[in-house]
């Protein structure tokens, strides 16, 4: 696995890149990032763990999901909920020149268990950048409660809950495998990058340190021709929360 | 009155009674649903401690879930006042660091903290030194280790730390501490503005447990209290007593409120409510000394053995409430000027020397009591209280003919 950390500024969160081709005959994960900055790390409903593409439940049909709020215990599952005053982001370029063409705008209101989602697009952006929070004026294309199954099986199908996260990896090991952070200069920078593992754990001892914990994860599926415009299947996705 | 005078009377007094009557209900319903939510947000963190004590049971060669319990076992110490608590921190955070030496900011920031609850500061700062000098981006850990140097009473090193920090000041676990050296080296209004600016940025969130909001308010409570800005304290006290209604340092510090208004019932009824949390020796005292002034000298000596009592199981060397107390009321000064002399050995704050001072000046040695007082002036520390016994020292030092 890849670890990529992107942080621009206190405000924003990108989380992994996908690359989808033709919508199921090539799929490149390119990375996952859990509390990759202070500023998520104090702010968890803005923490961004990883964004999915796959192909959906019918031919012609893709699903984006993007995960947030991770590390979420059992016990503080049942009163979680996304926070209302960020704005959650898919972005689709179809042009292949790495710039948003389309945009999946995904915002709530209310706290708690009875909160309202709103879902906008895929529109073209109102602003086009990873920085820009602006919200489109376009008529909400789903709204209604999260943990709930929203929307039509045909169209734009979305769901915004909390979920078992999917991610895996036995942490504490990675820790033990990778050298250690040390400072560049003084004293302590004379330390030997010793490892005290150098693989990970055989099957039947390894932890997976993420299982148990849930997130906040908003899933989407959608006819993929409403993504590409009928033009080029190769696509990038990616996600953003901005506040 | 004519009866058209009578009946416009009655309906205006029936409605402003039934406003009443509804505003009533209206506090009484939000009263009970913060205490709900305060005891959803109990369950909530002793199901994650019962969490996560099973995964480390697990996998107890891990690091993280380890800091991620002890962390727990301080919030609850924090709210509850217990003890036990820290020390469960403690344990938790050298088996995490046993576990994981590098690479481990959590494990070194849960040590440092929890040794800050006992007093240990020379122990915390060797934890926090061990954590900047391992991660020098961790700015919490810089800010934690300046946080300590404070209470060491190096400020040469705090200065130098808190000076780096100034850019990111407004961050949420460093503004505290920002805020506490601006205001130990003399710039109290700067302090009161960035923790009024971090309250109000803390008041915007909803993801942050009711005792970590509170605290802000208990934070500026104090400050004001300390600074004689009393109405400023009864707005910060009373708005985090709505947040968190049966918070032991809300109530304490609001009988330490009513005590300065010289209201001693008030200041009973606060302090009763706090010690019903948690034994903590300060309101203890405040609370004797209220029912001396009500005449009853009975209750009030209990409340004194009480205070003793708890001092004797508070963690650390020893307390300075509690011998702050001592010498206000003449007691025992010779232990007390011993053990601050002994602590002043390792930490030599502004308070430290202040208390000295003052154990000097209880000890009739008023010029030696005067060299100290300068010392702790010399911090820039504007505090009435150090005000306070600088006039009296200097008066005394002056001789009765000054």
């Amino acid at each position: 696995m890849r670890h990529h950390s992107f942080t621009r500024g206190q405000k924003i969160a990108i989380a992994a890149v996908l690359l989808v081709g033709g919508f199921g005959a090539r799929r490149t994960l390119v990375g996952s990032d859990h509390q990759d900055s202070p500023n998520v790390e104090l702010n968890p409903a803005m923490d961004m763990t990883d964004v999915y593409a796959f192909p959906g439940s019918a031919p012609g049909r893709i699903v984006l999901v993007l995960n947030s709020h991770p590390f979420l215990t059992p016990a503080a599952t049942s009163g979680a909920s996304f926070d209302h005053n960020l704005l959650y982001q898919f972005k689709i370029d179809n042009t292949g020149d790495a710039l948003e063409d389309k945009v999946i705008q995904v915002t709530f209101t209310g706290t708690g268990a009875s909160q309202k989602v709103e879902v906008r697009g895929p529109v073209a952006p109102p602003v086009i950048g990873a920085m820009q929070n602006t919200v489109s004026t376009a008529t909400p294309a789903v709204t209604g409660s999260i943990n709930t199954v929203l929307g039509s099986a045909t169209g734009i199908q979305v769901f915004a809950g909390p979920r078992d996260d999917p991610f895996f990896i036995d942490l504490e090991q990675f820790f033990r495998v990778i050298p250690d952070r040390k400072p560049e200069t003084g004293e302590l920078s004379q330390l030997p990058d010793v490892a005290t593992a150098s693989s990970f754990r055989p099957a039947a001892q390894a932890k997976n340190y993420v299982a148990g914990y849930n997130l906040m994860s908003i899933v989407i599926e959608l006819p993929a021709s409403m993504l590409t415009d009928g033009g080029n299947s190769k696509i990038g996705i990616w996600g953003t929360i901005s506040r | 009155m004519s009866l058209r005078g009578v009946v416009g009377f009655c309906i205006l007094l029936a409605v402003v009674v039934g406003a009443s009557v509804q505003q009533g209900r209206q506090r009484e319903s939000d009263h009970r649903q913060v205490l709900a939510h305060r005891g959803e947000e109990r369950r909530i963190r002793d199901a994650d401690i019962d969490f996560f004590a099973r995964r480390v049971k697990e996998d107890p060669t891990g690091a993280i879930d380890l800091a991620k319990l002890g962390g727990l076992y301080l919030r609850r110490a924090r709210e509850t006042g217990n003890n036990e608590d820290i020390l469960r921190a403690e344990r938790a955070a050298r088996r995490s660091i046993e576990n994981r030496r590098r690479s481990n900011s959590s494990g070194y920031r849960l040590l440092a903290n929890s040794l800050m609850g006992q007093h240990r500061f020379a122990e915390a700062r060797e934890a926090a030194f061990t954590l900047t000098a391992t991660d020098d981006a961790d700015l919490t850990g810089r800010a934690l280790l300046g946080e300590i140097d404070l209470e060491l009473g190096r400020y040469h090193e705090a200065d130098s730390l808190f000076n780096r920090l100034r850019v990111v000041r407004n961050q949420l676990t460093i503004a505290p501490r920002y805020a506490r050296w601006a205001e130990l080296r003399g710039r109290a209004g700067e302090a009161r503005r960035l923790l009024a600016d971090t309250r109000r940025a803390i008041l915007s969130r909803e993801d942050l447990p009711s005792e970590q909001v509170a605290w802000f308010d208990l934070r500026l409570g104090e400050f004001a209290l300390r600074m004689g800005a009393s109405n400023e304290a009864t707005m910060y006290l009373a708005h985090g007593l709505q947040v968190a209604p049966d918070d032991w340092r809300l109530l304490g510090a609001l009988a330490r409120l009513a005590a300065t208004r010289g209201d001693a019932r008030e200041t009973i009824e606060y302090g009763e409510r706090a010690i019903a949390q948690a034994l903590d020796p300060a309101t203890l005292g405040v609370v004797g000394d209220a029912y001396r002034t009500l005449g009853d000298t009975g209750k009030a000596e209990e409340y004194v053995r009480a205070m003793e009592t708890a001092v004797a199981t508070q963690l650390g060397p020893y307390h300075r409430a509690w011998s702050l107390y001592l010498l206000d009321h003449n007691r025992r000064i010779p232990d007390v000027l011993a053990n601050v002399k002994a602590e002043l050995q390792e930490r030599r704050d502004v308070y430290g020397y202040d208390l000295l001072a003052w154990a000097l000046y209880k000890s009739a040695r008023f010029p030696e009591a005067q060299t100290v007082m300068h010392q702790a002036l010399a911090v820039g520390t504007e505090d009435p209280l150090l005000q306070r016994h600088a006039r009296a020292i200097e008066a005394a030092a002056a001789g009765p003919g000054a």
